[in-house]
């Protein structure tokens, strides 16, 4: 034993710089630098993720209302003054609301452009005028305002979306012509030299693209000729030099067109025409809008799109605007533009915040579009889930946990069960589809067959978790029990499940956020569809958050980006606050033994 | 008697094995101090008894430190059963040598004034002979002790009738000495303080017998002790 | 030495001391492990008996069979008679949770439940239906925390979590949760073994006192202990009982020489 005694002087420093000491340090400095790179990049993909999401979402917070007087004459909506709303219902209020628009713009007088100013509100704007009206009938035969839900795509102009009108500098004064249907237009400055520049930049754009198609004619030239050279037979030569011969006429043609185009571009003087493929030129001058059709030096010619109240004399207080966007590349029409500008400037356009977003079902349209049916179906479906997954699952952990003796058969369930917890999430919507629908006859589309899927995949988790946080209380309590004379059952139910209340509690929380967000096995058994009632049962139809999320999400209308990005940030405070709720119930329940 | 001689904590064992150590080492000291005594007294050798009378002190000085580490195992290492009968049988033994050793010095304190008495006929050697015999069950007793064997220890216990019938006899010899002669008062006294001693120092003996049977056993002996000293209930000269 | 024996006995001598406990022929295996041979042995009424013996040498088995505790290990056999009262207690009619009512139990690591100190002692005679009202429940609850020697510590304090009292208070805790329910015997498994040694004494003192009222039984490594505590002690060597008596007794001059070189420390 007295081996291994050390003579004093041996053995290691405590002070001193050694080697080993200087490799160490190193070493745990790379280690902690590890770690924070690690945290630092799952941070900022976390970060990434979020703001992008969120950035999306903020499109969504806000709706635009166009209002309008609009004229509710009695013979139209209520001839015999019943003031009874089925009636009033059944009036075409869409009618009523386009004469309102119509009333404000006089002057469209083309089918088509009429129906461009059709577009401007939303479809569900007429109802809401019916609502207001059935609601207070004593509105009929007068002249009220009302604020008209904007479209879509209004919106979304609002928004910047298709680009803005950005102003050119202008110092020249202007005077128009007219010749009955087109205007001329002078400016005594060289106004129009910007578009003029912008269109002859675009002929050089088109000249180039032209060019390059060209070389690739050419280079159809260059093969069928090397094959005509060499080719076996005559027929064969033949074919190919003919073939080279019509790619080099397509070359050549495409070549001289190019030209033609570079050609003018180069012209100083001229005119260019706009057609839909070049950005919009706009003037706005005494309250009336003018479209550019072709620009010159200092004229141009154009269209009116909107009128003024008196014919406008030369000024200099006029504005030339141009487009961010070809009218080709946009959903909103340059008449659109004008019109909107123009009742914005009136002041008739407010946006205020979509409340509606957050109170209203699901809709084809995206102005009228919510997440209220989504969240009472996903409330609906929780509880199912909720209610079926925790009392089978505690009770199960339960008995395998206290009463279930340690047999082949027990290990064998436990397996499962662990197994159970990893399985792909269709798999279990594959089996709802089977047995709750094909075979128990469970509606479709119901937070009871959805519940059901997901009190299946929920169980597992809840029943490890409930299962690990009892056998994390100590023996100790259960002989106490045991001693006192309390029965198995009472041991279990009085002693050991309330100190492992917290554990559970987390599991089961896990387990519901999960299922909050399972999107796979609710398709499968067809939460898909289109839902616009709020459900107000298990057994109506209904639909859950992120199935919404994923529908919109193939909705080819712009304005669903942003509701969508706005319902993923809902999902995403959803499962914050069930997170809260389980750390707040945690602490609630802690008990120290 | 135990499965294991030895104690796990060897500390222990050293412990009482020194205790031990020390009791056979004054046993051995007293063994010698009553020879040394009784030959003094035969040969009238006062040089030898003032060297007894020192040697006691030495004797004393052991039966202390007997005490004090005795009290000491006691304390650190709360013996019981046979090691408590070990602690206590060594307290007791060390208090009976001790006994002894005063017993021998006293003899040995009397030496000088009996050389310059008139000698008493054939005293000298019955007393050589009594402490020849106490010597002896000393030493039986103390191998007794180191070999645990109660039936030597029983043996002894019954010698001490004999030591009991010597001191009868020489008490009824100088009885018989002072009635011819009352100059052998004196000297006879002395001498029959010297016989008393011896016959104490016997008792003592039995009282180391017992405690070794009490060790080896774990009970005292029954009350079967011979007492054969007849002397209290001696009258006047002439019965018996 | 002998005087003070005869003291000892007729002390005892003055109070019942009926057999409350009997054990004949008790075997207990462990799977394959034989850990019990034979234990035959009688516990008197009102006394403190000792179970004393090297590490695994089945007193607390032996201890656990008599509340029936080792029902709840899986591969824990019980064989032989063991009465209480004269009624055997692995009879099929006997319910091991009323057993357990009767004979109360106190473990080594003091385990008091996760509640107020009243519900501690207020549990047992919740569940065995011992109290008719909360009136009935005070009673019962003050009189067992006055037997653990808790109460004047811990009546102005009841609703206070027991787990917040020191080790020696738990455990007088734990025996006054285990009085509750009017038991007859109490089983202690090394009752003092996780306590410093103020504590300790103060259990010793309150095992002395308990005395009066119950037959306890008590687990203990230190022989220090069985020797302040008990009247009565069994030493338990490799699942046989080598020897049961007096305590003073074997303490001073055991018959058996594994006793005797136990209790001195040449084997353990």
């Amino acid at each position: 034993m007295s081996d291994l005694t050390l003579a004093p002087g041996d053995g290691h420093s405590l002070s001193g710089d050694t080697v080993a000491l200087k490799r160490r340090r190193r070493a745990e400095w790379r280690l902690k630098a590890y770690g924070i790179a690690a945290i630092l990049l799952a941070g900022a993909a976390l970060l990434v993720l979020l703001s992008s999401v969120v950035f999306k979402a903020v499109g969504a917070l806000s709706e635009s209302y166009i209002t309008m007087p609009v004229e509710l004459a009695a013979d139209r909506i209520d001839p015999d003054a019943t003031a009874d709303p089925k009636i009033i219902y059944r009036a075409d209020f869409n009618k009523i609301a386009r004469d309102a628009f119509r009333a404000r713009f006089a002057s469209v007088r083309d089918r088509k452009v009429r129906r461009q100013l059709n577009d401007l509100i939303s479809v569900g704007a007429s109802f809401e005028l019916a609502q207001k009206v059935a609601d207070d009938p004593s509105l009929i035969g007068q002249s009220v305002d009302f604020r008209f839900l904007a479209s879509d795509v209004t919106d979304l102009y609002l928004k910047g979306a298709y680009g803005r009108l950005v102003p050119v500098e202008t110092g020249g004064t202007l005077g128009l012509q007219t010749d009955g249907k087109d205007i001329e237009i002078i400016s005594d400055a060289n106004d129009f030299d910007d578009v003029l520049d912008i269109l002859k930049a675009q002929l050089i754009d088109q000249a180039r693209s032209l060019r390059a198609q060209a070389g690739l004619q050419d280079n159809g030239v260059v093969e069928f000729s090397r094959r005509a050279a060499d080719a076996a037979s005559d027929s064969d030569r033949a074919e190919n030099e003919s073939l080279a011969a019509e790619r080099a006429q397509a070359r050549d043609r495409l070549l001289t067109e190019a030209t033609d185009l570079e050609a003018r571009a180069r012209a100083t003087g001229g005119a260019e025409a706009l057609d839909r493929g070049s950005i919009s030129a706009l003037i706005r001058v005494a309250g009336s809008w003018i479209k550019l059709t072709e620009v010159g030096r200092n004229r141009a010619r154009g269209t009116v799109l909107l009128p003024g109240d008196s014919p406008v004399q030369p000024t200099d207080d006029w504005a030339l605007l141009l487009s961010d966007l070809p009218e080709k590349a946009r959903k909103i029409s340059d008449y659109q533009m004008a019109w909107i500008e123009d009742l914005q400037a009136a002041g008739a356009v407010d946006t205020v915040f979509n409340w509606r977003f957050f109170t209203a079902g699901d809709s084809r349209d995206p102005e009228l579009a919510g997440i209220w049916g989504a969240t009472v179906g996903s409330f609906w479906t929780m509880l199912v889930t909720f209610l079926l997954a925790f009392p089978i699952g505690v009770l199960s952990a339960i008995y395998l946990e206290e009463f279930a003796p340690k047999n082949r058969l027990t290990d064998f369930i436990e397996v499962n069960i662990n197994n159970l917890a990893a399985v792909p999430s269709i798999i279990f919507g594959l089996l709802g589809l089977s047995v709750f629908l094909g075979f128990f006859g469970v509606p479709r589309s119901a937070p009871l067959a959805g519940g059901l899927v997901l009190a299946l995949m929920t169980l597992p988790t809840i029943i490890i978790a409930a299962r690990v946080a009892m056998a994390a209380v100590p023996p100790s309590i259960r002989e106490a029990a045991l001693g006192v004379g309390a029965s198995e059952v009472q041991t279990a139910f009085h002693h050991v499940l309330p100190l492992a209340v917290p554990g559970i509690l987390t599991g089961t929380i896990i387990g519901m956020a999960r299922a909050l967000g399972e999107t796979a096995p609710l398709i499968t058994i067809g939460m898909v569809a289109f839902i616009v009632d709020i459900p107000t049962g298990i057994t109506d139809s209904a639909t859950v958050l992120p199935v919404q999320v994923y529908r919109w999400s193939d909705f080819p209308e712009r304005a669903f980006e942003a509701r969508t990005a706005a319902a993923i940030v809902t999902l995403l405070v959803f499962l914050v606050l069930m997170n809260a709720l389980a750390i707040f119930l945690r602490r609630r329940f802690e008990r120290r033994w | 008697m135990t499965l294991n001689e030895h104690h796990i904590a060897s500390a222990f064992d050293r412990d009482l094995e020194s205790l031990q150590a020390m009791i056979m080492k004054m046993g051995g000291l007293v063994e010698t101090s009553i020879n040394d005594a009784a030959k003094a007294l035969l040969d009238r050798d006062e040089d030898l008894a003032n060297r007894v009378r020192a040697a006691d002190k030495r004797i004393d000085a052991l039966e202390e430190e007997i005490n004090l580490e005795a009290a000491r195992i006691i304390a650190l290492r709360a013996p019981i059963a046979g090691d408590l009968r070990t602690v206590l049988t060594v307290m007791k033994i060390s208090a009976n040598l001790e006994r002894c050793g005063d017993y021998t010095k006293n003899l040995a304190k009397r030496t000088p004034v009996l050389v310059q008495l008139s000698p008493i006929e054939g005293s000298s050697r019955s007393i050589r002979r009594m402490a020849r015999e106490v010597g002896q069950m000393l030493k039986d007793a103390l191998n007794a002790y180191i070999q645990r064997d109660a039936e030597l220890a029983e043996q002894v216990r019954q010698r001490d009738d004999d030591v009991d019938q010597m001191y009868n006899a020489l008490f009824r010899e100088f009885l018989t000495h002072m009635m011819e002669d009352p100059r052998n008062i004196t000297p006879c006294m002395h001498l029959h303080f010297i016989a008393k001693n011896m016959e104490r120092m016997g008792d003592q003996v039995t009282s180391i017998a017992e405690q070794v049977i009490y060790l080896v056993t774990g009970e005292m002996p029954d009350e079967g002790r011979p007492k054969s000293d007849m002397t209290p209930y001696e009258s006047e000269a002439g019965d018996s | 030495m002998n005087e003070l024996l005869n003291i000892e006995s007729s002390d005892l001598m003055n109070h019942s001391n009926d057999i409350k406990i009997s054990a004949r022929g008790v075997q207990v295996h462990y799977g394959s492990n034989h850990a019990i041979k034979d234990v035959d042995v009688d516990i008197q009424d009102r006394m403190v008996t000792a179970f004393i013996g090297p590490s695994g040498c089945g007193k607390s088995t032996f201890l656990r069979c008599i509340n029936r505790m080792n029902d709840t290990i899986d591969i824990c056999r019980v064989d032989g008679l063991i009465t209480l009262d004269g009624a055997d207690i692995y009879a099929p009619s006997v319910d091991p949770v009323q057993l357990r009512a009767k004979v109360g139990m106190v473990f080594q690591k003091p385990n008091p439940f996760p509640k107020s100190i009243y519900d501690n002692v207020a549990y047992g005679p919740r569940i065995h239906g011992l109290a008719k009202s909360k009136a009935d429940l005070d009673v019962i609850v003050e009189k067992s925390l006055r037997r653990a020697a808790l109460w004047t510590e811990s009546k102005d304090r009841l609703a206070e979590p027991g787990t917040g009292l020191s080790g020696g208070q738990q455990q007088r805790l734990c025996i006054a949760r285990a009085v509750a329910t009017e038991p007859e015997v109490l089983l202690m498994d090394e009752p003092c073994s996780a306590l410093d040694p103020i504590a300790t004494s103060q259990i010793e003192d309150l095992i002395d006192e308990l005395r009066a009222n119950y037959s306890v039984i008590i687990v203990t490594h230190s022989m220090q202990q069985a020797a302040r505590v008990s009247q009565r002690t069994a030493f338990f060597h490799l699942g046989n009982l080598v020897e049961y008596g007096e305590t003073g007794h074997i303490f001073t001059n055991p018959e058996d020489p594994r006793t005797e070189s136990y209790i001195t420390g040449r084997i353990g």
